[in-house]
């Protein structure tokens, strides 16, 4: 059945590498990095979905964060001694959904649509393509998110009057910001290529991120409480330096503060008085918890994660914490306390 | 140059390829054949690192696939049409793979030129059709002007005018020198197109040989007779020791017979008769019964007895089949 090979194809023992009779003319050098990173950007820019998220992204956080600054403005005008900067972080943690899409869309899409196996046909170091996507992508996600909250802060600044933020509160305000957003990026791209299945990994990382605090919402047994706090310490994105982390009612900060958290402190403490008056007993769960600003999680790159879930989350989280006492039964926030919560707010201080 | 020794690939315990080696020689196209499932896809697969191979290794110009700098210039390959971003234009999806490879962007309308995409190269490629996308993964199969072609069944779903194209594409490939692997199931295609031909069936090797050897040994050739006095004629046939085999409609087949002896015989008895024709039975009946021990998945009719596979020992058929049920009963 098997006929012998032609003499001329068994002279052509495998030696020096081109044994083929045909010579491209083409020339050949040898691709780097470099060309699979021209390569990822070619391909991040030219599908609608990077448009898409970013865009969504930018308007998210430019909208929210404007948003909050307008309102602030058209309620009282000034923030006192707080500083601006913190305002932009809602419109952050919406954001990161869509950065979490995009991270899982990059390497996930190649494996829904088959183009991975045209990918790695044409680069076979699995290490080399990953690299460049992770570069290309997290690139991206630092520059869009770092330019964004830059024009929102500086917006917000102009728009309200607060505390001078010092240049370290604009370097995380900005710049950090972009490195977590691009380290949240990064995790997503890892997940998708681990899970190499897009809706499946984007549940994941949505989970990551927004499950913790989700679940705190939900958390209202006074037993729990250190491990609400500990979930929205993880859960929230935010600017503050190493302080203590914690949402209503939380006490003193620890650690080196900055103006911001200083004020952010007062402002908590002042917000949500009525809310979170707990027992004693609570309050040191919650110092115990408190310690949760050194649990930051591995992933976020090395950021701080701390909370300065300013003024207004923490009346925002007031009010919903708000409508247990009340479906849950006479406990100790009577509605008249959370009135008085309610007052400090700047939402609702002109009601 | 494609070197493939001892190529062996298990997925759980089943193995897909069976300690495969052969040689694709430069200059000619080779044709893989083997049935559905054989193991054809896995092995091109494998050839280019996509799949790992549980043992046997792949050399293309005496290098694996792996280290290759930039492989597409090394070797071209249409395993799936579709496997392109369908929301990235064509000239987009051919650029970033020629950035990875360093070919100049110059080179994507070259090739885009080439397989008749020009019009459409802005175009998403998810709106193509099948030809147009079998076009399109064969542009970027030819982006580095690679000295050896693999292609991955390239004709499935073609119309006509597609298929004539991608055919003689590959005569003209193959005359400039390079190597061209092209896979198929269907003989009818191979035997147009290839000069050499691999046979697989079930991961095992079945044949490697040229394609005028496989037609010489296989083709079984025999002379077809009519004849109003056909009781006469068997009596004939049967004193001049010839065996004839009576099929549907009233023919005689005769083996091993040449229709000058027939005739000749048939006028010396003063016989009539109303046809005598040389017979080949075709490739593909050929390749059926060459593989037709290792389908691995086959339709069971009462009808058609050549979808039927002849029964061969501790075959693949035995195995699933519920005690009890016959044959050629449907599942």
């Amino acid at each position: 059945m098997t006929t012998p090979a032609t003499p001329q194809a068994h002279q052509q023992v495998p030696e020096a590498g081109l044994l083929g009779s045909y010579e491209s003319p083409i020339p050949i050098r040898p691709a780097t990095l470099g060309d699979a990173v021209a390569s990822e950007w070619t391909k991040i820019r030219s599908v609608r979905a990077t448009i898409w998220t970013l865009g969504v992204m930018i308007a998210l956080m430019l909208t929210i964060g404007l948003g909050a600054a307008l309102l602030i403005a058209a309620d009282g005008g000034s923030l006192a001694d707080e500083p601006v900067l913190g305002l932009g972080f809602f419109g952050v943690l919406l954001g990161s959904i869509c950065v979490i899409t995009l991270g899982v869309l990059t390497i996930g899409s190649e494996y829904s649509t088959g183009m991975i196996r045209t990918t790695l046909t044409a680069c076979p170091s699995r290490g080399r393509v990953l690299m460049a996507k992770s570069i290309v992508f997290s690139s991206l996600a630092f520059v869009v998110t770092t330019v964004t909250a830059t024009v929102v802060a500086g917006l917000q600044t102009l728009i309200l009057d607060g505390a001078p933020a010092s240049a370290g509160d604009w370097l995380r305000g900005t710049v950090g910001v972009g490195l977590y957003i691009a380290a949240l990026g990064l995790l997503s791209l890892g997940i998708g290529a681990i899970v190499r299945h897009s809706a499946g990994a984007i549940t994941i990382m949505i989970g990551v991120v927004l499950l913790p605090l989700v679940l705190a919402l939900f958390m209202f047994a006074d037993d729990l409480r250190a491990l609400q706090l500990f979930l929205i310490d993880f859960g929230w994105p935010s600017t503050g330096k190493r302080t203590r982390s914690g949402a209503c009612g939380s006490k003193a900060p620890r650690g080196p503060r900055s103006g911001a958290a200083r004020a952010f402190r007062q402002r908590r403490k002042r917000a949500c008085r009525g809310v979170a008056a707990r027992s004693e007993a609570t309050r040191q769960a919650l110092s115990g918890a408190g310690r949760s600003g050194t649990a930051a999680p591995a992933w976020c790159g090395g950021l701080s994660r701390s909370s300065t879930p300013c003024a207004s989350a923490c009346g925002r989280r007031g009010r919903r914490t708000r409508a247990r006492p009340r479906g849950a039964g006479p406990r100790r926030g009577s509605p008249g306390r959370i009135r008085g919560s309610g007052t400090a707010c700047p939402g609702r201080s002109r009601r | 140059m494609i070197e493939v020794e001892g190529l062996t690939k298990r997925f759980g315990s089943k193995v897909a390829v069976d300690h495969l080696s052969f040689q694709v020689k430069p200059g000619i196209v080779t044709g893989f054949l083997g049935p559905n499932g054989a193991g054809k896809s896995t092995t091109m697969r494998m050839m280019l690192d996509l799949d790992h191979a549980t043992s046997g290794t792949v050399r293309i110009d005496g290098k694996h696939y792996r280290e290759l700098q930039e492989p597409l210039k090394y070797i071209g390959a249409l395993l799936d049409a579709k496997a392109m971003h369908g929301g990235r234009s064509a000239y987009n999806n051919l650029l970033c793979l020629a950035q990875s490879n360093r070919i100049p962007s110059s080179r994507v309308d070259e090739v885009l030129d080439m397989v008749g995409l020009s019009a459409v190269a802005k175009k998403k490629s998810k709106g193509f059709s099948l030809g147009m996308g079998q076009r399109l993964g064969i542009a970027s199969a030819l982006l580095g002007d690679p000295e050896i072609l693999m292609f991955d069944e390239p004709v499935n779903g073609l119309d006509p005018e597609g298929i004539h194209w991608i055919r003689n594409l590959m005569k003209a490939l193959a005359s400039e020198g390079r190597t061209i692997f092209v896979s198929s199931h269907l003989m009818s295609e191979m035997a147009l197109t290839a000069d050499h031909l691999i046979v697989i069936g079930q991961g095992r090797l079945l044949a490697d040989t040229s394609m005028a050897d496989f037609i010489h040994e296989n083709s079984r050739s025999y002379a077809r007779l009519r004849s109003p006095q056909q009781e006469r004629l068997r009596d004939v046939l049967h004193q001049e020791g010839f065996t004839a085999v009576e099929t549907a409609g009233g023919f005689l087949e005769i083996d091993g017979a040449t229709t000058e002896e027939l005739g000749e015989l048939a006028a010396r008895h003063q016989l009539v008769l109303h046809e005598l024709s040389p017979q080949r039975a075709s490739l593909e009946e050929a390749f059926m019964q060459m593989t037709a021990g290792s389908v691995e998945y086959h339709a069971h009719s009462d009808r058609d007895p050549v979808a039927e596979p002849p029964a061969v020992g501790a075959g693949w058929g035995e195995g699933w089949k519920k005690p009890g049920t016959t044959g050629s009963e449907g599942e």
